[in-house]
């Protein structure tokens, strides 16, 4: 996957090639569907918000100064659509007590199809995934994707757009409040 | 140290999670629905006006608003010139004997905000924007004063056209002062 090849696929597209889209889609969808998951807990809502930030994202395509990378970009608009979700959530307490019953209801929803997890790390997981939907959205955001999207600093600093030093900030202090949380819940 | 960290331990190891087999295909059913690419029109446009001239990286915005400016200036001059001419028969309008001036104070605005853009840099976008909106209310109520003072049902096409130059000019400096907001603030950033 290289800078040059997505320029050419961004200018097929903006050319009118609206096909030429589905390469980009294919390449980060998993991701981004991934980031949403992670942020929501909610399969359907990473679903939604993940088709949302992709259509976004090719009606702004002309916007896009190719000189800089596309993943940053799309990871910016996927941030800003599952922000405006969540900050939405925030005021709607209905929905918001029913996103907190999905998530710790179990843990299959984000491992579909792996029946050979044992009982501890579902549990495990499951733990981890209520404690990060504890995290506040500034740090929960650092931490998905530092460690759930394996983004180095520097590329996590770049998405949310603050200094490399904010976001090692960010991170550790998820960190340590994730810890806080699952020594709770021990 | 952070690879000992049994909570990133923890994290490293959590179950993929799985996107739906048919994503792609639904993303792109629902782009070719759409009626216009949206990625088409008015900012693609721009943007393809703004490459065509390399206005996002060689030249620096407050020239944006010296060469509009100087586009109102030149208006300005050929008004002055033609009104040498018809004068005698426009006496009566006095809008329409004062639009050279007008023109040529419309240029020394945009002028003077890009003077302050350049001196400014950053810090004085809003000052910068408060200008430009000033500018483009001004282009639409002298349209709209110019053609009230015709006697004639056509005259709102002069309002319109005179109200829409301020308003695709200054909607387009507008764009120009947004991309310059996000080049420079990315820059901050890596700074």
């Amino acid at each position: 996957m290289t800078g040059g090849d997505e320029r050419q696929i961004i200018e097929a597209v903006l050319r009118g090639e609206r096909a030429a889209y589905a390469v980009l889609v294919d390449r980060y969808k998993d991701r981004i569907f991934g980031l949403a998951y992670r942020m929501t807990g909610c399969r359907a809502d990473a679903d939604d918000l993940a088709q949302e930030a992709f259509l976004r994202a090719y009606g702004n395509l002309a916007r896009f100064d190719r000189e800089k990378s596309f993943f940053t970009w799309l990871y910016t608009i996927a941030l800003n659509v599952v922000r405006s979700h969540l900050n939405k959530r925030s005021r709607d307490p209905v929905a918001g007590a029913e996103e907190l019953m999905e998530h710790t209801r179990g843990a299959g929803d984000g491992a579909e199809g792996n029946p050979e997890d044992d009982l501890a790390g579902r549990e495990e997981e499951a733990l981890l995934r209520k404690g990060l939907l504890t995290l506040p959205l500034d740090t929960r955001e650092a931490v998905v994707l530092r460690f759930y999207q394996d983004l180095s600093f520097e590329e996590t600093a770049a998405v949310l757009g603050i200094s490399l030093s904010a976001a090692k900030m960010r991170v550790y202090r998820g960190l340590e409040k994730l810890r806080e949380c699952l020594a709770g819940e021990y | 140290m952070e690879n000992h960290d049994p909570v990133v331990r923890m994290i490293r190891e959590a179950p993929p999670v799985k996107t739906p087999d048919d994503f792609t295909g639904r993303i792109m059913t629902r782009i070719q629905r759409l009626p216009v690419e949206r990625a088409a029109g008015g900012i693609r446009l721009f943007n393809r006006m703004t490459e065509a001239f390399h206005f996002r990286e060689s030249i620096p915005p407050p020239v944006y608003f010296f060469l509009t400016g100087f586009f109102f200036f030149v208006l300005g001059a050929v008004i002055l010139f033609a009104a040498n001419h018809f004068l005698g028969r426009l006496k009566a309008l006095p809008l329409v004997c004062c639009q050279p001036w007008i023109a040529i104070l419309i240029a020394s605005w945009l002028v003077f905000l890009g003077f302050f853009l350049y001196i400014k840099g950053r810090a004085g976008l809003p000052v910068v924007r408060m200008g430009l909106s000033l500018h483009m209310a001004f282009a639409v109520f002298y349209g709209i004063a110019l053609g009230a003072a015709f006697d004639n049902p056509l005259a709102f096409l002069l309002a319109a056209a005179l109200s829409l130059t301020g308003i695709v000019m200054g909607g387009l400096l507008f764009l120009g002062i947004r991309e310059y907001e996000k080049r420079t603030w990315n820059e901050q950033q890596q700074h």
